[in-house]
């Protein structure tokens, strides 16, 4: 999905809820009102670096309900990767980079395999909100997820930009996080 | 007058001819003609606007770095106007000259058709021809040797690292049996000779069944093996780790050296009894170039160059330091900690400038190796070997497991020294100091002694960019970064040599 649509979309999810979700000012905003009333829409947090502070700000968005945890959780990295939180937060991806495939692996992994977008930039920065941005965001919404492998165009790399381990799943960084709702 | 009229009409008419076919071209691929040229500092360049009209596609600039931007085929194009590189689908290109920008367009040198357009679907299947112009620079596409793989070796006192590239090496399977490791490649022949890899970990390295399979005899001080699949270029490595691989003897082979050799192949460490040695690790490296920042600065190169004078400053404390590299090689990842280890030595520090998605971070960073992931890791070694913490066979086996994790011994180590060299920077910069972060970085994973990932300042930030190029600035930073090893060096200053 391209970020336009979908930031004109948030927006007006923002102004009929009467909130600037995400704006990095204040813990998570409250789900948009849509969401809240739209009976197959499931509230998350999206985990976003804040210019305020450096730290993985929430950002509060709606998924679709599936049948199927791996379906909800592709549902919910689709909207990560695409959404542009606005305010204080920033999109740690270009803006292209997509969602190859998502997997459930027993005791809690999981696998997420993006598209070769996620290589481009530099930086441990740029790295680590990354990984741990999409990691942290992902086991903030289904605890049940304890690690994560990441392959990139569904080849196993040794870093994504040179620094962070992705030979081994990664566990999230609660260290990372600002105050989650 | 009519003959003279006629005349002048045919003059004009033969001019505009010639000056039309006096221009210097370069043939594109694939029947796409060619492509007019003109002189840009001594340099033979084209326009970006005339080769996207040829080949197809669009061109723009990349919403985050603000780069051009060519998109066509489906691959992504990005040229930087400040480093002769370009990044095709996210793989970073050399190229002989930095893409300039006039007046909206985007001038390039034509070797960039020979570089560049091979790698987004245009075949070179033919040898790059003059139109009237001048084609010294455009090349013409080697193709790879099919059915060969090469093997590169790189040894050292506690990794053998072999390096299987091409013919898909990637698919290659290695299984050990009866003191040998097999490699047998799905495709292809390895080019090489046996060759004596002197003695500990393994002794020698051969082929068999005319080049399919590559053995390699292992020695007592063996302990395990994986390998990586990795493509771009598609290859296999295998690492061979244990303990104690000394070079063959005098009479051997010797190593190639036709290249610089990493310095992680010095025969023996070089720790003094009663000197604290300090190995300092230049970032990236090579095509490897770590983050480009503003000001035209390239990660890879600030690195080497601070570490170099971060080395002389140290050495007048009575430091002694090693750095991973001394000039623009890669070394890779996991070598880099294996080398300090070789060196026995008593910090690791790998030097880094960041960039950030962020605009308004500066300051310093620094990171150490991340406890929630050496837990987990921890843990689910154990219970692939079935070995449980407190088990009695958990002593020796699962240290030898923990092969990898080395860091988290030395965490709380590596987070006082990694606060201190934060601290001081943060400090020069007048920055607010966000505290040491954790994260698995692959270079701190099998150091065996405290380890720290200093980001010295933001290349992504204007100011931070400039000041870092400033020589009386940077002595500046190098004396904050001195001060806090120099404290290290008294609190754990090693015994006196007997």
């Amino acid at each position: 999905m391209h970020r336009l649509p979908l930031l004109s979309f948030f927006a007006l999810l923002a102004l009929l809820a009467g909130c600037g979700g995400g704006d990095g000012t204040a813990p998570a905003a409250p789900a948009p009102s849509l969401a809240d009333n739209s009976a197959n829409r499931k509230q998350v947090v999206l985990l976003y670096p804040s210019e305020k502070d450096g730290i993985l700000a929430p950002f509060a968005s709606a998924v679709e309900i599936s049948e199927t945890p791996q379906q909800e959780m592709t549902g919910l990295l689709r909207a990560y990767l695409s959404t542009v939180p606005g305010g204080n937060l920033v999109n740690p991806f270009p803006e292209r980079t997509a969602l190859r495939a998502f997997y459930l692996e027993e005791n809690g992994r999981a696998v997420v395999d993006l598209d070769q977008w996620a290589f481009e930039g530099g930086g441990t920065d740029t790295e680590t909100y990354r990984i741990y941005g999409m990691i942290n965001t992902i086991c903030y919404n289904y605890p049940e997820i304890r690690s994560v492998k990441v392959l990139v165009d569904g080849q196993e790399r040794e870093t994504l930009l040179g620094h962070i381990d992705l030979l081994n799943y990664i566990p999230p960084e609660p260290s990372l996080n600002g105050k989650l709702p | 007058m009519r003959a003279f009229v006629k005349m002048a009409f045919v003059a004009c008419a033969l001019f505009l001819f010639m000056a039309a076919h006096l221009h210097a071209s370069v043939k594109l691929p694939s029947g796409k003609g060619f492509l007019e040229t003109r002189e840009h500092k001594g340099q033979e360049v084209f326009s970006l606007a005339d080769l996207v009209r040829a080949m197809g596609g669009s061109a723009g600039k990349d919403p985050v770095s603000q780069y051009p931007v060519w998109e066509t085929n489906g691959h992504r194009v990005v040229l930087s106007t400040n480093t002769p590189m370009a990044s095709v689908d996210g793989k970073i290109i050399s190229l002989k000259s930095t893409p300039v920008e006039i007046g909206g367009d985007i001038l390039l040198g034509t070797d960039f058709i020979g570089a560049v357009l091979p790698k987004i679907g245009f075949r070179l299947d033919e040898e790059i021809s003059p139109g009237n112009g001048d084609h010294k620079n455009a090349q013409t596409r080697q193709p790879a040797p099919d059915g060969k793989v090469t093997v590169e070796k790189t040894v050292a006192y506690d990794l053998i690292r072999i390096t299987f590239n091409g013919s898909m090496a990637s698919l290659a399977e290695a299984k050990k049996e009866e003191g040998k490791i097999r490699v047998r490649l799905p495709r292809g022949k390895a080019e090489m000779s046996a060759e004596n890899l002197g003695e500990g970990i393994a002794t020698s390295i051969s082929v068999q069944d005319g080049g399919r399979e590559v053995v390699i005899s292992l020695d007592k001080g063996f302990r395990s093996f994986e390998t990586v699949s990795l493509k771009n270029p598609e290859r296999l490595v295998l690492m061979i780790k244990g303990e104690g691989q000394k070079p063959p003897k005098e009479g051997a082979a010797p190593p190639s050296a036709d290249r610089e050799l990493p310095p992680i192949r010095q025969a023996y460490p070089a720790k003094k009894p009663g000197k604290t040695l300090i190995v300092l690790d230049p970032g990236h490296g090579a095509q490897d170039t770590g983050a480009l920042g503003k000001e035209g600065t390239v990660e890879k190169e600030l690195v080497l160059d601070l570490c170099l004078r971060i080395k002389e400053s140290l050495e007048k404390e009575n430091i002694d330091v090693l750095l991973t590299r001394n000039s623009d090689v890669l070394v890779p990842l996991r070598e880099r900690a294996a080398f300090a280890n070789f060196n026995k030595a008593d910090l690791f520090i790998s030097v880094h400038f960041n960039s950030s998605p962020l605009k308004s971070v500066r300051g310093s960073e620094s990171y150490i190796m991340s406890r929630e992931a050496t837990d987990i890791w921890s843990k689910e070694l154990a219970e692939k070997e079935n070995l449980s913490p407190g088990s009695e066979e958990s002593g020796d086996g699962l240290s030898l497991i923990l092969w990898n994790l080395a860091q988290n011994q030395y965490i709380v180590e590596s987070t006082s020294i990694a606060g201190e060299l934060q601290q001081s920077l943060n400090e020069l910069f007048g920055t607010k100091d966000r505290g040491v972060r954790q994260a698995p970085f692959a270079v701190l994973e099998g150091a065996r002694m405290p380890a720290v990932l200093l980001e010295v300042a933001y290349i992504s930030n204007q100011q931070e960019a400039k000041d870092i190029q400033n020589r009386e600035f940077s002595d500046k930073v190098i004396n904050a970064i001195v001060a806090p090893l120099a404290r290290f060096r008294d609190r754990n200053a090693p015994p006196p040599a007997p």
